[in-house]
């Protein structure tokens, strides 16, 4: 079964480029454009990892995580921050927030799709019902 | 300010007040006395030699009982006339003080008032300026809030598009999209070297900016010198191997661990080396780490052309660019050097540079250990 990923992102281009890396890979991508959609699709779909932008419209980066953190089942799903690194601190907000990792944005396409599998790879089991 | 108001109460001029009223009461006590005894004296004197004189004068006892009526008549009417003289004087005086206290309580209301007008409008422009300052502090704390903003936003916003340029390039080029001639390849690499040159730069400036808003904040962690300065090296091989030069380094014996901002040391490590490669044709570029006491000495050491002597002094200056001879091949922010500069000196250090034309270059910079832990 293919590798599912939710990736939130309101940047058209920036959603296209990871989409398109990741389907090469053989993963399924799902997009939401904000924050709110994002915490909707977890709800109404399972996921392997969570790719989350920060500067979001509605609801931040940040607070999807903290969302996604308090909801049972979806605590050990790795969610991954991926943003432009905006000012010195923001990694350390993004992994308080809840994040598993944190990759910057230019991301490097000869070694992003990589690291992304290195995130599912890492992830304890989860347990589809 | 309220030293002023608490005294307002008593006000200017009582010395005046006092002078006037001791002398009306100077006069009301011994005026009196005195007229009394000189007016006894006076009347007995009088008395005994009238009666003296009037018993020699009219030897007849009739006469001289009329005489000594008229005599006592015109003792009373002048006693009365004395009586006159010295009330209506007195009067005059008491008059006179009384209506001078009176004249000086208006002054002195008069002056309270003023004084009380005044303590208020000191107040108030007391208050105004207070307001003014706290507005103008108010303002301050805004721009900086917009300051900190405005590089948060500009940082997110210049790089969204570069990810694009660069993440659509990259797969171009590793033929994810299908096969590419060799002209395609080539301007594709023009155009991701030069995305990747406009990224240092957006970089570069974000930095230079936040030290000089000074938004930066640095780390304080303690984290082992030695694992940075491999990580580093490896960074800047694949740079050195493909100029074939020598890469060497000497940190024995270890450093250790040291309290720094890790990521900002590195920082420095690697703009410097990156450069010692970049303006080396030929040759080794070397680093070399000693821990001393509470200080670490790092020195970047290359066999390049070296620079000028006039422009050692503007190397640390921000967009200050050698001018190589060799010119654009090499491509730089212009702002690393200085960015350097920064970063040691808010690490607590010092750098500088040391060059021969034509024979190399040196930097050496220091920083402290942190926590003064020896090794």
């Amino acid at each position: 079964m293919k590798p599912r990923v939710l990736y939130i992102e309101d940047n058209e281009q920036n959603f296209y480029l990871v989409h398109y890396i990741l389907s090469a890979r053989g993963f399924e991508v799902r997009r939401a454009r904000d924050g709110r959609e994002g915490l909707q699709a977890t709800a109404e779909g399972s996921f392997d990892l969570i790719l989350l932008d920060i500067q979001l419209p509605v609801l931040d980066g940040y607070a999807v995580a903290r969302a996604l953190r308090e909801k049972e089942d979806l605590r050990s799903i790795p969610i991954v921050a991926l943003t432009s690194y905006a000012m010195p601190g923001d990694r350390e907000k993004a992994l308080e927030s809840g994040c598993t990792g944190y990759l910057e944005k230019p991301i490097d396409p000869a070694t992003f799709a990589q690291s992304i599998e290195g995130y599912v790879r890492k992830a304890p089991e989860v347990i589809d019902p | 300010m309220t030293e002023q108001a608490g005294g307002s109460g008593r006000g200017p001029a009582p010395p005046q007040i006092r002078l006037e009223s001791a002398h009306a009461h100077r006069w009301l006590r011994r005026g009196p006395l005195a007229v009394a005894g000189a007016y006894a004296l006076i009347s007995w004197a009088y008395i005994a030699g009238s009666d003296h004189l009037l018993g020699r004068l009219f030897p007849d006892p009739a006469v001289l009982v009329r005489i000594s009526l008229y005599k006592g008549f015109a003792f009373v009417a002048l006693t009365a006339l004395l009586l006159y003289l010295v009330l209506w004087r007195g009067a005059a005086i008491i008059n006179q003080a009384f209506a001078k206290v009176h004249q000086q309580q208006i002054e002195l209301q008069q002056a309270q008032v003023l004084l009380r007008q005044a303590n208020e409008n000191l107040e108030a422009t007391v208050a105004g300026r207070t307001r003014d300052l706290a507005d103008a502090l108010e303002q301050a704390r805004r721009a900086d809030q917009l300051k900190s903003a405005f590089l948060a936003t500009m940082s997110h916003e210049l790089r969204t598009p570069l990810n694009s340029i660069l993440g659509f390039s990259g797969i171009l080029m590793q033929g994810l999209a299908g096969p590419l001639n060799p002209e395609q390849e080539r301007q594709l690499g023009m155009v991701s070297n030069s995305a990747r040159h406009l990224l240092e730069l957006i970089t570069d400036v974000l930095d230079l900016s936040k030290i000089e808003a000074g938004q930066l904040t640095l780390a304080s962690e303690a984290f082992n010198l030695g694992d940075s300065l491999r990580r580093t090296l490896e960074t800047v091989r694949p740079q050195a191997l493909a100029k074939n030069l020598a890469l060497e380094a000497d940190f024995q014996p270890d450093p250790g661990r040291i309290v720094s901002d890790r990521r900002r040391v590195e920082q420095i490590l690697l703009n410097l080396l990156s450069n010692a490669v970049k303006f080396t044709e030929q040759g080794t570029v070397r680093l070399e780490v000693r821990r001393v006491g509470d200080r670490v000495h790092f020195e970047v050491r290359d066999t390049g052309q070296g620079i000028r002597e006039e422009d050692l002094g503007n190397l640390f200056k921000p967009f200050f660019q050698v001018d190589s001879g060799l010119n654009k091949q090499h491509e730089g922010t212009g702002l690393g050097l200085s960015i350097c500069r920064r970063l040691v000196g808010l690490l607590g250090g010092e750098i500088q540079a040391e060059s021969t034309w034509g024979q190399g270059s040196a930097f050496r910079f220091w920083l402290p250990t942190g926590d003064g832990e020896e090794r």
